[in-house]
């Protein structure tokens, strides 16, 4: 009797033990760092933990120059590549784990709603969000409030091979939607494994994107920006993006696989040379141009795309359950400074997200070609469409994830039908937040 | 004297088993904790979970997942993956294990070659494989064509995908399964083979009527662990297909991981693993209770 009595007692307490142990990270967090700075500007003996897109070429930027930020506060930071599961988990822990959080812009409306993010607007100087883009505050804010810091607000733009372009007779980019196709068309040359372009159909989250770029060019909606509780995709203008989208699969401007393809597929092929022109992120410049990977070096344009396309943020917002919040509004600050932006836009040839950082950027370039790359860059930040967001966007992604890929994969010919269905499932998920 | 001595021996050594099973005791005590939390999860709102507070709502979650269409796609898919996939690999395991051994030249190398996918991460594999199934630039389709063979469109077309999917699991766990049957046959004795080629026993009838019998209990094992996995496969899906095309290849576990991480539906995320788990479970018992009275009737 005495011995099973032993047995459950230390049975119960290993239980209790694991309990304690899965719920124990607040108290660790807690010696981890004292959030109270002895002066301003002075953080020693702090650190800093900003969740960062795990690899990503943002990521190993801000970890080349987090030293500058070190030196200037005394503070240590600690960049971890974290994937958004992960960061939702200690969010969801309340752990403040985290501090700054790297923010994709549609996660923000989600994350600013379950108050996994600090509204920022008592922290930051009109004069400085003044000089951001009206277009790149409005993507970081929620509900009138701002919530992130913006260092990156881009959109797709066009590649092209100057090459291939040259021995088609063709003198400038694709400046129309129906010029792309023509282009796609008369540029697919299977013989020699070169394809016009890709129109990526995986049902997968990145495809979207690239619909909402096309259906922008059509001047059609995902969610109302009129009435943001109604869904706007049940329209002539979704149809015939479309209908558009399949003139490429069905006369063969496209590889016939590319239903089942996204942004990596993209990119490799076009790195290969197996494209004449490939929608795509403004980062894939630098990859574009690295020996290593690319057979394209030296044969490469870039351009907006024909008359619109979707823009999207990268931001940092801070945690409400971090210990160091003080020293996270001042990351916040410097990473989205002028001088930081500038070095950014420079380093990437990509579109600066504020004005003072844009003029000097395209001043400091002095490569022709970056410059020309830089411009077109920057068109397409003046031409974006910032897309209707919701707290759930990201279902209301999957769900239009189905349908291109339904559509792209000729499961269904029933565009309008499919579109109608399509609306009607997503209202009934945008209703289920309001 | 003697008796007392052979009483402390008695506890100390009880003390030391106990002592030793604590290892034990605490992957059992977690396992326990996490499945209690997520049957605690399953009965909260989805807007419970996320806020860290608990709103009861009874059976909803489990109402809503039962109810969904996509749900029911998503059965079907697992179990059906499930059953080719395991039918596969003992196959495979089969034959492979048979054919190792007669220890003919080369079955050291191709032992070590057949383990190599076992040592792989899932992740990884999935990877290398979804490059290498890619209709344009994929190395199958490339080596298809050098025979004459045009290629499906692998991930685009519904029946390839699903096909893609059971050959990329089959290859990483049909290692597994050789291993067991490996070690199951070897200890099959030579002499009781030879005595029956004496009496003129052919080769399928040795198979049939000493070997095979003999790896019963391991196939036991093999259907034990690998039904469960099948049923929870989730990473070659994830990275192959992210379950298209128009959702073929949608699976119970990527179900729940969209449900939970990609819908925020934490509660109702829960209420289908919970499902999912006593499935298992239910099949585990079921199985174990079939093996058990199989071994009763044999001796």
């Amino acid at each position: 009797m005495k011995k099973r009595v032993v047995s459950v007692l230390l049975c119960a307490g290993l239980v209790i033990g694991a309990i304690a142990g899965c719920s124990g990270g607040k108290d660790a967090e807690t010696e981890k760092t004292d959030s109270k700075s002895s002066e301003e500007g002075d953080y020693s003996g702090q650190t800093l933990t900003i969740a960062v897109e795990d690899g990503g070429e943002y990521a190993l930027w801000y970890e080349s120059i987090k030293s500058e930020f070190e030196e200037k506060t005394g503070a240590k930071v600690t960049l971890v590549g974290a994937n958004d599961e992960a960061v939702l988990a200690e969010c969801m822990a309340k752990s403040g784990y985290y501090d700054v959080l790297t923010m994709d812009g549609p996660m923000i409306p989600q994350y600013a709603s379950l108050g996994y993010l600090m509204p920022l607007d008592d922290y930051i100087d009109q004069e400085e969000i003044d000089d951001f883009f009206d277009s790149t505050i409005e993507s970081v804010s929620w509900n009138d409030s701002l919530y992130c810091m913006p260092y990156l607000v881009h959109g797709p733009v066009i590649y092209y091979r100057t090459d291939l372009f040259e021995a088609a007779d063709f003198d400038h980019a694709p400046e129309t939607v129906d010029e792309y196709f023509e282009m796609s068309k008369a540029l697919t040359d299977e013989s020699q494994g070169v394809y016009g372009t890709i129109i990526e159909g995986k049902q997968s989250s990145e495809p979207v994107s690239q619909l909402l770029d096309k259906l922008s060019q059509f001047g059609g909606e995902l969610i109302s920006s009129d009435d943001p509780s109604k869904i706007a995709f049940d329209s002539q203008e979704t149809i015939d993006t479309f209908e558009y989208i399949m003139k490429f699969y069905d006369e063969g401007a496209v590889p016939e696989g590319c239903s089942s393809y996204d942004n990596g597929d993209v990119q490799n092929m076009f790195l290969q040379g197996q494209l004449a022109m490939a929608c795509n992120w403004p980062y894939m410049w630098s990859m574009v141009n690295d020996e290593e990977y690319s057979k394209v070096v030296g044969k490469v344009g870039v351009a907006p795309q024909p008359g619109a396309n979707a823009v999207w943020s990268w931001s940092f917002g801070i945690s409400p359950d971090s210990k160091n919040k003080e020293l996270a509004v001042e990351w916040c600050k410097w990473s989205t400074s002028s001088e930081i932006i500038e070095r950014l836009s420079e380093n990437f040839i990509n579109p600066a997200v504020r004005e003072s950082s844009a003029k000097n950027a395209v001043a400091a370039i002095t490569d022709e070609e970056d410059a020309k790359v830089l411009e077109a860059m920057n068109k397409s930040l003046e031409q974006g469409v910032a897309p209707t967001l919701s707290t759930n966007f990201q279902e209301l992604r999957t769900r239009v994830a189905l349908t291109l890929n339904r559509i792209a994969t000729k499961e269904t010919t029933d565009i309008s039908g499919e579109v109608k269905t399509c609306a009607e499932d997503l209202q009934k998920i945008l209703d289920e937040v309001q | 004297m003697r008796q007392k001595k052979y009483v402390v021996l008695k506890q100390r050594r009880k003390r030391t088993g106990i002592l030793l099973c604590i290892p034990a005791f605490l992957v059992v005590a977690y396992a326990i904790y996490m499945l209690g939390y997520a049957l605690v999860m399953s009965f909260n709102s989805n807007m419970g979970v996320l806020s860290g507070e608990y709103h009861f709502v009874g059976w909803e979650n489990y109402r809503k997942v039962l109810e969904s269409e996509e749900m029911r796609g998503v059965v079907g898919n697992t179990l059906l993956y499930a059953a080719a996939t395991i039918v596969t690999e003992l196959g495979i395991g089969l034959l492979v294990s048979a054919a190792l051994r007669r220890n003919l030249r080369g079955s050291q190398a191709a032992k070590v070659c057949i383990m190599l996918p076992m040592m792989m991460a899932p992740i990884a594999s999935g990877t290398i494989w979804r490059w290498m199934l890619t209709d344009r630039y994929g190395i199958v389709n490339h080596l298809l064509g050098l025979l004459n063979i045009d290629g499906p469109m692998w991930l685009a077309d519904k029946l390839a995908a699903k096909f893609a999917i059971l050959f990329v699991s089959v290859w990483t766990a049909a290692p597994f399964v050789i291993l067991v049957l490996l070690a199951s046959i070897s200890s099959v004795s030579d002499d009781i083979i030879e005595a029956a080629r004496i009496d003129g026993a052919g080769g399928l009838q040795v198979y049939w009527n000493i070997i095979f019998p003999h790896l019963k209990s391991a196939i036991a094992v093999i259907l034990l662990i690998r039904i469960p996995d099948a049923l929870k496969m989730y990473d070659i899906v994830y990275i192959l297909t992210d379950g298209g095309p128009a959702n073929a290849t949608q699976v119970i576990s990527f179900y729940v991981y969209n449900k939970g991480f990609t819908s925020l539906k934490f509660g109702e995320a829960a209420a289908a693993s919970f499902l999912l788990f006593l499935f298992i479970a239910a099949f585990s018992v079921f199985f174990n209770s079939l093996v058990n009275r199989n071994k009763k009737k044999g001796r």
